[in-house]
């Protein structure tokens, strides 16, 4: 046999051992051991890992592509759903006592299946990471509050307040989903990052995509990687507007990026991340915009920062920060 | 994180399983390291993921009952390692596109990590080759593959689903995977 012909007898038998090893690790029986062996075979030959590269490779495209098309999937079976759900109800009004009986009897069997929740928090300035059993991560910001439960058909984190950075780890057979409010957020694999402060919700997507829909049903709304939704509880409607996606989880490097946001809007942020308060009255908080990027490594250099770009200085008052409109300045 | 925030606090569940996580991740540092230096190929993309790793651990809430530490350790290392690989691969194609366009902060897609409609119709593409292929085997492998590429079931859960031995499970995974790498792949 010549040179060419052995090389790809031996290219074959390697992708051929590189498949079953692929298969024995995503085995969970695969023990210490395994792994040992598999680190013994990869180191026999460049080939081997060469061709573990390739196996691995395919397969997490095989997965990208598949999570992609579920939730394209999802959407549209979200909104099969939730006209379902409202035409149910119309039977239910309509078909009398008996039929409302039956669609409670289901809604309260579905609710008696879930776990119980566990709460997690930051105080100000905190930060917290958090692993669900899942996998799945919330990245929780600080002064934020959730509550998450991983039940047997769906898992669910109720977002009280603050930001989070969830990364989702697909689960076809168990939906992932956010309430923030009045608004559901589904997820079936992806990196985004939830906002509810004093009733003003914003869900941005950095990797993937997401479904939002209103809590008590409704249409969903699709929001594509570089989107970003705000949404005001209470109101019926959400705006859309496109982010860069690297922007998504910039608060988590220390880099608050703002554009024409109000100062009440960056004061408040601020007070989350550092204990000195600072305080600004509302006339002239409402009457300044700032577009740009604060780099929040400590308060100091946070509000020269501020004070920099516009035309407001800050003066200690107590044991507070007060922002004031310089009078020199125009 | 830490730089930003005052406190990045530690929480856990269930103490004894996160310290012990940890205490086994330092124990079996070195273990951990020749095995990423093996699947990698070199040792400064290995400390990377060690790194990775141990921040990780360190700063996640571990809900769950692990009951080979060990396993968990490795299994880790190499999901962890994987997605290394695919970073790269991203930041290569960054780089390159970095050269052919100009950036711009408003721009959305020049640079970003995110799947553009090129990577959806591409994803869409590879998913109609991989049924095409797939389709020349047998039903019960196609099931199988579905349930568990698809579906997400673990291999036992494929198993009981159809009432076949996980063994034979792993058959039929061997058989479409490396069907698929011989003719889905380009290499």
């Amino acid at each position: 046999m010549d040179g060419d012909a052995e090389r790809a007898m031996s290219r074959d038998r390697s992708l051929e051992e590189a498949v079953a090893w692929h298969v024995r690790l995503a085995s969970s029986q695969a023990d210490e051991a395994a792994f040992d062996e598999f680190a013994g075979w990869i180191e026999a030959s460049p080939e081997n890992r060469a061709a573990y590269d390739r196996v691995e490779a395919l397969e997490v495209r095989i997965g990208d592509a598949a999570g992609q098309e579920r939730v394209s999937n999802q959407s549209s079976l979200a909104s099969f759903q939730s006209r379902q759900q409202r035409i149910s109800w119309r039977a239910a009004t309509m078909g009398g006592a008996a039929a409302l009986a039956a669609a409670l009897l289901v809604f309260l069997l579905i609710d008696t299946r879930s776990t119980p929740s566990i709460r997690y928090s930051t105080s100000v300035g905190q930060s917290r990471n958090v692993v669900l059993a899942d996998g799945s991560k919330i990245e929780m910001g600080p002064n934020t509050v959730v509550s998450a439960t991983t039940g047997e058909d769906e898992r669910r984190v109720e977002f009280d307040r603050g930001e989070a950075v969830f990364r989702v780890k697909h689960q076809a057979e168990r939906p992932f989903v956010v309430q923030a409010g009045d608004r559901e957020i589904r997820d079936l694999g992806t990196v985004f990052d939830v906002r509810r402060i004093g009733g003003a919700i914003t869900v941005a997507v950095a990797e993937g995509q997401v479904s939002v829909v209103p809590a008590a049903g409704g249409e969903p709304i699709v929001l594509q990687s570089g989107q970003r939704l705000r949404h005001a509880e209470g109101k019926e409607s959400s705006e859309v507007d496109t982010i860069d996606p690297r922007w998504v989880t910039s608060w988590q490097k220390g880099f608050l990026i703002y554009r024409d946001a109000p100062l009440t809007q960056v004061v408040a942020d601020l007070n989350r991340y550092f204990r000195t308060r600072i305080i600004v009255d509302e006339r002239t908080a409402s009457r300044q915009r700032f577009s740009g990027i604060l780099h929040v490594v400590d308060e100091g250099t946070a509000i020269s920062q501020l004070t920099a770009f516009l035309p407001i200085v800050a003066v200690h008052e107590g044991d507070a920060i007060r922002l004031h409109l310089a009078k020199s300045k125009r | 994180m830490a730089g930003v925030f005052t406190e990045a606090s530690l929480v856990h569940a269930d103490p004894k399983a996160a310290s012990n996580l940890l205490d086994e991740f330092l124990a079996r540092r070195g273990k951990l390291e020749k095995f990423l230096i093996a699947r990698l190929g070199n040792s400064a993309d290995a400390e990377d993921v060690l790194q990775e790793m141990f921040v990780g651990l360190t700063r996640a809430q571990i809900a769950t009952d692990v009951r080979d530490p060990a396993a968990y350790l490795f299994r880790m290392a190499l999901n962890e390692a994987r997605d290394y690989r695919r970073g790269l691969a991203r930041s290569r194609v960054r780089d390159e596109k970095w050269a052919d366009t100009q950036y711009s902060m408003h721009e959305k897609g020049a640079l970003s990590d995110a799947p553009s409609a090129e990577t959806e119709l591409a994803g869409k593409q590879l998913l109609a080759r991989v049924k095409d292929v797939l389709s020349e085997l047998s039903p019960q492998c196609q099931r199988v593959f579905h349930l568990h590429k698809f579906d997400g079931l673990s291999h036992q859960d494929v198993a009981a689903k159809l009432g076949i031995s996980r063994r034979t499970v792993e058959k039929h995974m061997h058989t479409a995977l490396l069907h698929l790498v011989k003719r889905v792949d380009r290499g």
